[in-house]
């Protein structure tokens, strides 16, 4: 049996970590948590996982920042990330615009809070 | 003037029985007396308006009956009558008071005339005594009236500026120096252009005197002074038997600066709790996702359908507390519009392609006929897809299963025309003026299993505003609702037919 794939999860709000750890778990992942970028930046050095759920807004290092830290290093830049973005369905804007989104270097972006069917089928389809 | 009363007095009964005859059939009342005493006797008992004396007499003579009637009844008219004809006689009479004379012997016509220029000279001076008093009453009413209205003009705390038709400044009141932050000194008799140096000001009052129409204006602090002000500006119309006159302007300015500290105080609160709220919601949604995940099994039971519902609920009120937040901010005026260059087609594209699984789940059919040119307009895309989004969700909302949405587009006059029709239960005309209304929905038994929050169309129309569009909508209950956006084009690239 191949062993099975490890998603990190990045959100400062613990509930809403486990939430999305629940959904993930049930499509037969592994799941590792932290809860702001900087951790999540520790969290990829200790053990490279194989796609990346990284919220936008958070303290200490924002999802774009971590995101950018990311990118530039040769070891993790392929590491797929999802940004999931506050902003409900898209359709109303708070801080993080369209703008910020389209010149962001993540792979694919989905509106916080997430489908649970859509986000396995946005995983399955990155890590392959 | 009623009966003239008139006292003859002499010596003589003749001239007295000739007089009184030459008066005789007119309106005059006539008393005799024949002597000085006896006359005297009868102007301090009666009112009388005219008396004919005669000024050689025993006893008092008419010399002494004049200076008596001069020092105590000096509005009685006295004309005298001299035997002599001497000129110098009635010359001196005249000289003492008396206002005619009469010659023995007379005519009865020439005593008429001379009662009658009495009676004409009586009249004149009642009747300027009338006017006189009349005037003094005017007189007093109009400065009582003046007093009023300066205490009122001087204990305002709005600034009042009175300018001539040219726009000088003829009057203002103390609290324009305060309010203004005025430096000219004085401002009265110089152009308002000197003492207020905004541009917009002047062309108000030049607006209102040109238009013939009230002004009304904001200033934002650092504009007219460094308060906010509410300005109103009226201009003074006579309407006089030649026309209407244009006689000025008077312009207030109203300091609004705590209004706007409340106005902001509420947005920023509104803002604050609707964040606060935000986040903690985000997660329980996710988290009954996170049910829904472990109860699938249980697809067909209550459990999963009231899940489905909590789903519903909790992103209402997200979306809620989202539209809340976006109109709190566009009303503060501290939203920053990243404005783009963005293909209409393509926003509309966009925001069909996310709504149609929508739709779709209600065998709702969308139309969209893109007009043949493309063309381009400048806006921020997040917010206005928002805007968009909520037309078009609205319109499958409110349209029953089966229905349908057309949309289409039209370039004309520098203006795109962006057209959503639905078939949908329409809008019952009482409505209609309310539904940009914050917080007005539309209560019925069609639309009891709609939910929203009443907020949708007011952030549209603020998004619409202030990227210069204009938002109309029309509706029949029976046939559906028409919503129709225009905004200005920045580019527009015609196909080759």
């Amino acid at each position: 049996m191949a062993e099975k794939k490890l998603i990190l999860l990045v959100d400062d709000d613990p509930d809403f970590v486990e939430a999305v750890r629940v959904i993930v778990e049930s499509g037969g992942y592994d799941v590792e948590v932290a809860y702001d970028g900087q951790e999540g930046l520790e969290a990829v050095a200790k053990q490279k996982p194989d796609l990346i759920v990284l919220d936008v807004m958070m303290p200490v290092m924002n999802g774009h920042e971590a995101c950018a830290k990311l990118k530039e290093s040769s070891e993790t830049k392929e590491i797929p990330i999802i940004l999931l973005t506050a902003v409900a369905d898209r359709v109303t804007t708070s801080t993080y615009t369209h703008r910020d989104m389209l010149e962001s270097e993540a792979e694919d972006y989905m509106p916080k809070p997430v489908e649970p069917n859509e986000l396995l089928e946005r995983i399955k389809s990155w890590l392959n | 003037m009623d009966e003239v009363q008139v006292l003859i007095i002499d010596d003589e009964k003749v001239i007295r029985d000739g007089v009184e005859r030459s008066l005789a059939g007119k309106n005059f009342r006539i008393a005799k007396a024949g002597n000085g005493e006896e006359g005297i006797a009868m102007i301090e008992a009666n009112n009388f308006d005219i008396i004919l004396l005669d000024l050689m007499m025993p006893g008092i003579d008419g010399f002494g009956v004049l200076e008596w009637i001069k020092e105590h009844k000096p509005h009685i008219e006295v004309i005298v009558i001299t035997g002599f004809a001497t000129v110098s006689k009635a010359v001196t009479a005249m000289k003492e008071g008396a206002f005619d004379f009469v010659g023995k012997p007379f005519t009865p016509d020439y005593i008429r005339i001379v009662v009658d220029r009495a009676v004409e000279k009586i009249k004149l001076e009642r009747e300027a005594r009338r006017l006189r008093e009349e005037r003094t009453l005017t007189l007093e009413a109009i400065q009582n009236e003046q007093s009023l209205l300066k205490t009122v003009f001087g204990c305002m705390v709005e600034a009042v500026l009175i300018t001539d038709p040219q726009s000088v400044v003829v009057h203002h009141n103390p609290a324009a120096i305060k309010i203004l932050d005025i430096q000219t000194d004085p401002v009265v008799g110089k152009p308002i252009a000197v003492s207020i140096r905004d541009g917009s000001v002047v062309q108000m009052v030049q607006e209102a005197i040109g238009d013939r129409h009230v002004v009304t204006r904001e200033f934002a602090p650092g504009t007219v002074s460094r308060r906010y002000l509410r300005a109103h500006c009226a201009p003074v119309i006579s309407s006089g038997n030649d026309g209407q006159k244009i006689l000025g302007s008077v312009i207030t300015f109203e300091d609004v600066s705590t209004h706007k500290e409340i106005d902001k105080m509420k947005s920023d609160f509104v803002a604050m709790v609707a964040h606060e709220l935000k986040s903690p919601l985000a997660s329980i949604e996710q988290m009954i996702y996170a049910l829904q995940v472990n109860c699938q099994y249980e697809a067909a039971s209550n459990c999963s359908k009231l899940h489905g519902r909590m789903t519903v609920r909790t992103r209402d009120l997200l979306r809620l507390i989202e539209n809340l937040l976006n109109l709190s901010k566009l009303e503060s005026g501290t939203v920053v519009f990243n404005l783009e260059r963005t293909s209409g087609h393509e926003i509309i594209t966009d925001i069909l392609e996310v709504a149609r699984p929508q739709a779709e789940a209600k065998d709702i059919a969308i139309d969209f006929q893109p007009c043949a040119d493309d063309w381009w307009f400048n806006v921020d895309y997040d917010h206005m897809r928002t805007a968009i989004m909520n037309i078009v969700s609205n319109a499958i909302k409110y349209t029953p299963e089966g229905g349908s949405v057309f949309i289409s587009t039209s370039v004309s006059g520098g203006f795109a025309n962006l057209v959503f029709q639905d078939s949908g239960i329409g809008i019952a005309k009482e409505d209609l003026p309310h539904i940009f209304d914050r917080f007005y929905r539309v209560k019925g038994k069609a639309t009891r299993h709609i939910t929203g929050s009443g907020l949708g169309l007011s952030l549209v129309k603020e998004v619409v505003e202030a990227h210069q569009g204009y938002i109309d909508v029309r509706s029949d209950p029976s046939h559906g609702t028409t919503f129709m956006l225009s905004f200005p084009v920045a580019e527009v690239v015609e196909t080759l037919h």
